[in-house]
């Protein structure tokens, strides 16, 4: 059933698709305002439509109907199985990448006659790549905790309706959510922040990995005990190894080194506190 | 000067394509992560803007980027007028 016709919503800019290029070749070179182009972006190609077998789809159905529903759990299988989560996962993620785009082509979704089609086909494998990376992440961390011996119940990312669910894991009481790049905290508004923590992580451009870090309510630190010194603007630290506190929207945050956070969640457990 | 995705050649768009799941997409470093939070927390935008300016007559004339407006040595940021003056000492 190939595509018939797709009209891009109104408002999609050059800045837009040039953000979409950058995410794809250089993320890290991306400045705050091509990010929020690419998130703009995004949202816009969420919402174009696409006629196909006759039913006039947004993009972001023809997403979840032909793409997250055929390939996610398959992925997400093979994630949860494998021994480096990490280096296995992301070859995996390159060779669902690969698959996905030899259906645009078998079924006719991306064509050459069709210019328009481009931009269903970047949507859908950036949107993908984006879901992979985000799972990936999480069953890595999942499988940090439960490898250091902390109590936790995570939601079963086998099923597509906890995979939705509203925090991603809870422990002792506390619910929170990981998010494998730091843009959620500036994209979301901040009756967003629900959560109780944020696992999640930046990229260290020196050492060229990923750095984990925890921002969590300053009254669940201050539950396990742990110090801060306030962030004071312009200047930041370089890592999170000193517990940092700030104000955001009417709440106090604390951003602390992964490894830190777990030794004090760790010793909260074992005291049975 | 980057093509957008609907200027560019088949080639061209079928090379980004191959690049799709190389990078995690929404990678962020701990320098942009912390300006956006100083932005955020601070509750305004922040940008820097590059001016030149030349000396005539012993008065800067400043050359600002599209989309600022300066006139002489006075530089117009939303409600801010800035004079900038130039002096040897």
């Amino acid at each position: 059933m190939p595509v018939k016709s797709i009209k891009l919503a109104a408002g999609l800019t050059e800045n837009h698709q040039l953000a979409l290029l950058k995410s794809v070749t250089s993320p890290l070179a991306l400045n705050l305002e091509e990010r929020q182009h690419l998130w703009n972006g995004i949202d816009l190609l969420r919402s174009s439509r696409v006629v196909v077998d006759e039913q006039n789809l947004s993009f972001a159905k023809i997403f979840e109907l032909f793409i997250d529903g055929a390939y996610t759990e398959k992925f997400i299988d093979a994630v949860l199985t494998s021994k480096q989560i990490y280096n296995e996962s992301r070859k995996h993620k390159k060779k669902v990448v690969a698959e996905i785009r030899a259906r645009f082509a078998k079924e006719q979704w991306f064509r050459q006659d069709l210019p328009e089609s481009r931009f269903l086909i970047a949507f859908c494998l950036y949107w993908w790549s984006s879901l992979a990376t985000g799972y990936i992440f999480e069953a890595e961390v999942f499988r940090d905790l439960q490898n250091s011996g902390i109590t936790f119940q995570a939601h079963d990312l086998h099923r597509r309706v906890e995979r939705f669910s509203f925090a991603d894991l809870t422990i002792s009481n506390w619910q929170g959510d990981v998010k494998s790049s730091t843009y959620f905290f500036y994209v979301a508004r901040s009756s967003d922040l629900l959560h109780d923590f944020y696992i999640t992580r930046y990229f260290d451009e020196i050492g060229r990995r990923y750095i984990w870090f925890v921002m969590l309510r300053l009254e669940n630190w201050n539950q396990l005990d742990g110090e801060t010194q306030p962030m004071i603007f312009p200047n930041w630290p370089e890592d999170f190894l000193q517990p940092v506190s700030f104000d955001f929207s009417d709440n106090k945050w604390v951003a602390v080194t992964y490894e830190v956070w777990k030794s004090k969640v760790l010793t909260f457990q074992e005291e049975g506190v | 000067m980057q093509k957008t995705i609907d200027a560019m050649s088949e080639r061209e768009f079928e090379n980004i394509l191959d690049q799709i799941g190389e990078n995690d997409p929404d990678m962020m470093s701990l320098p942009d992560f912390m300006e956006s939070l100083w932005m955020l927390c601070s509750k305004k935008a922040t940008k820097v803007i590059e001016l030149k300016a030349k000396l005539v007559n012993d008065h800067l004339e400043i050359e600002a980027p599209e989309g600022i407006a300066a006139h002489g040595n006075e530089v117009i940021l939303g409600n801010h007028h800035i004079i900038l003056n130039w002096s040897t000492t």
